[in-house]
């Protein structure tokens, strides 16, 4: 190994000689005192220069950095980690209320095959009329129902409470059935969307 | 290590202040460290690596999370304290294309002679470090940053911004410089003599 070809391996610290080549630089090192000086003064700068000075930052540094921060950019940060959160809030204020009323408090309808009968309804009363006669089955959902006149057939309430007053008469049977809550929500979204496409037909209109 | 980083800077760069200020407590040693063996002084070390998490944290928007976040962090601290040397000095090194190997290669931060109170050195370390405070920057960071906080070669040219073969031949002349220093001022023995002599 000639004095080139020593001091390229010594500086080449990204690539570790072979065993072949360390042998061969330990020879020329033993060889030649000016190589051998080199390489030593090299080390000795490599292994200096890793065991220079270390400083630390003062134990306040990081506070001092976020003082620092300009103070839109800390709003900026607050409004990032609550958007979230305050959208969220705002979408459940905003559809979570009337969805919870028309959930719990469905509009009333009632179902009758006798399309001529004159059923009235009234808020969340529905009433059968002294002077009418139903003929055939009625259904009544989410409303009290009021019996003034006659029904021939069945009255089936559903989530209904009923009276039926003096001159008033039921011929066929009175069911009673209450919705689960899965109902309820179910007759909710049906209501909610019923209310869209009137809003929306109206709209268009 | 590097995934935590990237994850941090990633959730920094969403305007997290607490993933920021997590990169700043992980790496505000390291870069005051950097700071100061580049400047040679404590208190610019600290004000400046003030300066170099102010920079980071304004252009995280910039950063790109696939990559190494260490090195994006010394290329900002390496420009922070060339930008503070060159307002200090009035030098210009970095974007300078060096010529070859020559006497101007090695050339001294500046001409003025070394205080006598330096001259004799204690040990090594002393010695290297008043070395390295005359040495030109663009040398002095190539060095600290290989040998001090012990990065790869490309790892480097990310951070100067420069082809592997410039850093490798940039560094070759830097360690050159630095002994050539020392056997200046008497602490290394010329080796160089043998060159003269007619090497093998």
């Amino acid at each position: 190994m000639d004095c080139a070809r020593y001091r390229q391996l010594i500086c080449a610290d990204d690539l570790a000689p072979d065993e072949e080549q360390r042998r061969q630089m330990d020879k020329h090192e033993a060889e030649c005192l000016s190589c051998a000086n080199y390489g030593t003064q090299i080390r000795q700068i490599e292994k200096g220069i890793c065991s220079l000075a270390v400083v630390k930052a003062p134990d306040d540094f990081v506070s001092e950095v976020l003082d620092c921060l300009p103070s839109w950019q800390m709003l900026r940060t607050v409004w990032s980690r609550w958007r979230v959160a305050g959208v969220a809030v705002a979408l459940l204020l905003f559809f979570g209320f009337p969805t919870y009323m028309l959930v719990q408090y469905p509009k009333p309808f009632v179902a009758s095959l006798d399309a001529g009968a004159r059923i009235e309804v009234l808020g969340q009363t529905v009433i059968v009329p002294e002077d009418v006669v139903v003929n055939g089955d009625i259904t009544v959902y989410h409303a009290s129902l009021q019996v003034l006149g006659r029904v021939r057939g069945n009255v089936f309430l559903v989530s209904s409470g009923y009276s039926i007053g003096q001159q008033g008469k039921v011929d066929g049977r009175i069911v009673l059935k209450e919705h689960s809550p899965w109902d309820k929500v179910v007759y909710g979204f049906r209501n909610i969307s019923q209310e869209v496409r009137a809003y929306l037909g109206g709209a268009w209109r | 290590m590097d995934v935590v980083e990237q994850a941090l800077a990633r959730r920094a760069k969403q305007n997290d202040v607490h993933a920021f200020a997590q990169l700043v407590e992980l790496y505000k040693d390291r870069i005051v460290s950097f700071l100061y063996r580049l400047t040679g002084n404590r208190e610019d070390a600290r004000d400046l690596a003030q300066d170099v998490f102010l920079r980071l944290y304004n252009n995280l928007h910039t950063y790109d999370s696939s990559l190494r976040f260490s090195p994006w962090l010394y290329r900002i601290a390496q420009n922070i304290a060339i930008d503070f040397l060159r307002r200090k000095k009035n030098i210009v090194y970095l974007d300078e294309p060096l010529g070859e190997f020559d006497d101007q290669a090695w050339q001294l931060e500046d001409d003025e002679p070394w205080p006598d109170e330096v001259v004799e050195f204690k040990d090594l370390q002393s010695a290297l470090e008043q070395a390295m405070a005359r040495l030109n920057p663009m040398y002095r960071s190539v060095l600290v940053l290989r040998f001090a906080e012990e990065m790869s070669y490309e790892d480097i040219a990310k951070v100067l911004n420069l082809p592997q073969t410039t850093v490798k031949t940039r560094l070759h002349r830097a360690r050159e410089a630095l002994r050539r220093l020392l056997i200046e001022r008497g602490y290394f023995e010329d080796s160089q003599r043998g060159e003269k002599d007619g090497l093998r």
